[in-house]
């Protein structure tokens, strides 16, 4: 997509568009018929009870889904304008357009600096200065940069817990992503390396699109613009952050964000 | 419909319960130093001040314990709306708990002067502002928006009251220089009032807002449109 019809997509105000997606797992139907917008530049976050399909959609948005077999998918993804499940879409090129996180750190076993140079690397850049700006800059926009600048050389699996899934959002970073997809990407960190997730999540808020599956709904409410409930396969609510903990105008959202069953 | 947490529920209810129970505590506290008034009964006044340091402790209580229902239990949606509005509702309590130790201050100041005829229109302005507290009460127990919005309504009519008291103040104190030291006081004890009635204004706004999540305060009183909530 060109600069400027990217640019027309953002003044339109989408980043993703689902619609009416349903998608299914062999013959369990995991999704029926969402629909839904994501912001460009701001922070989505998914909610909602064990199975109710919120990773199921977020890994449609880079059709993470396919890697199972037997997957399927009905309705339409469209990521700043272009349907990514369109015959012929290149899926290297669609995950580096929509980067992702995972819940638990994946750092490659390779070197600190080799793992943000990866991707760059597959992108064909060679030229060593350049790949030391994009590392410096991606350690940099991850918060990590000042813990870990003086020892690049270093096995990555030597960092902490919370030091490595920033190293992970860095080497998505490195691809320069427009969307970065993130599955409880703290889920198993303790509370400190929570702070420091979420706070780069806010640095990076502006900067790229993100939508962050959690199940934490404190983390939600503090670090989403807008959140997504869904229910059994169903999105129930979506709206600004503040109003769905506050005042949410469904009576099952309601009831999950006060921990209410019924 | 409970919360998967039975303790958190438990807490909310006792959080709920101890409110009223303040609300209870203020309703007397404002009927006696009313009654103190019209009987010239300085006993009553007396004891009415001294009761003003067990409101102001409850108060307290029931603030720590909103305080600690936000640290602890981190309320969302609707009970995040009940917890900060039962901290504003005995936030107002309290304060109408001070009227009613001022009213009765004033009872004591005036009671050795000859009484200054009959006390005007406050009887009745004492009676609807107590009426107001009642219903705004009512109105946060039962979640009645309705209720809560007659009682916003019937605040005109005391600020009405208000205004004429003062009108008639003025004119005996014009008429008879001797009486305005009575007068002022008495003055200032229908403003006491009129501020009961304002802070049951205050307490069924908030109840609006626990309700539906809509901030009316600064607003006319209006009738109330919303969607249902969805199943």
């Amino acid at each position: 997509m060109s600069r400027m019809e990217q640019a027309i997509d953002e003044l339109e105000g989408t980043a993703v568009i689902a619609r009416n997606v349903n998608f299914y797992y062999g013959i369990v139907q995991a999704l029926f018929g969402v629909s839904l917008e994501i912001k460009p530049k701001q922070i989505t976050a998914f909610i909602g009870p064990s199975g109710c399909g919120k990773s199921t959609l977020l890994r449609c948005f880079n059709r993470m889904n396919e890697v199972l077999l037997g997957t399927r998918l009905e309705g339409d993804i469209l990521v700043h304008g272009t349907d990514v499940y369109r015959e012929g879409t290149r899926l290297e090129t669609l995950r580096k357009r929509v980067g992702m996180v995972f819940q638990k750190s994946n750092p490659f076993p390779m070197t600190i600096y080799d793992n943000i140079a990866f991707g760059p690397r597959m992108r064909g850049i060679k030229d060593k200065s350049t790949l030391g700006e994009v590392v410096e800059r991606s350690l940099k926009q991850a918060d990590l940069w000042h813990e870990v600048k003086d020892r690049l050389n270093n096995h990555a699996q030597g960092l902490s817990g919370g030091q490595q899934q920033r190293l992970c959002i860095a080497r998505t970073l490195a691809n320069e992503p427009e969307i970065i997809l993130m599955d409880e990407p703290a889920s198993a960190l303790d509370p400190i390396s929570t702070s420091k997730i979420e706070e780069t999540i806010q640095e990076l808020r502006n900067l790229y699109t993100i939508v962050i599956v959690t199940h934490n709904l404190q983390q939600a409410a503090r670090c989403s613009d807008h959140t997504a409930f869904f229910y059994m396969g169903r999105l129930v609510e979506m709206g600004a952050t503040s109003r769905i903990f506050q005042n949410p105008a469904q009576k099952r959202t309601e009831d999950y964000i006060s921990g209410k069953f019924g | 419909m409970p919360h998967y947490n039975k303790y958190f529920d438990q807490e909310l209810q006792d959080l709920k319960e101890t409110v009223l129970r303040l609300g209870g505590m203020v309703e007397e506290q404002v009927s006696n130093a009313i009654q103190s008034l019209m009987d010239s009964n300085l006993d009553l006044a007396k004891s009415t001040i001294d009761l003003d340091h067990a409101i102001n402790k409850l108060e307290v209580e029931i603030d720590e314990r909103c305080i600690d229902l936000l640290a602890l239990r981190q309320p969302m949606g609707p009970d995040l709306r009940f917890v900060t509005t039962a901290m504003k509702i005995v936030d107002n309590l309290e304060r109408m708990g001070d009227m009613a130790a001022n009213i009765c201050e004033r009872v004591i100041d005036i009671a050795a002067e000859p009484r200054l005829k009959a006390y005007l229109d406050i009887p009745r302005m004492a009676d609807i502002a107590k009426e107001m507290l009642k219903d705004s009460l009512d109105a946060f127990v039962t979640r009645s928006t309705e209720l809560a919005q007659k009682v916003r309504l019937k605040d005109d009519m005391v600020d009405a009251l208000m205004d004429q008291i003062f009108r008639e103040l003025l004119s005996y104190m014009i008429e008879d220089p001797k009486a305005i030291s009575r007068a002022t006081r008495i003055m200032f004890i229908a403003k006491y009032i009129e501020r009961v009635a304002d802070h049951a204004t205050n307490i069924s706004e908030m109840v609006i807002y626990m309700v539906e999540g809509r901030i009316v305060r600064h607003t006319e009183p209006e009738a109330l449109n919303l969607p249902d909530k969805g199943e």
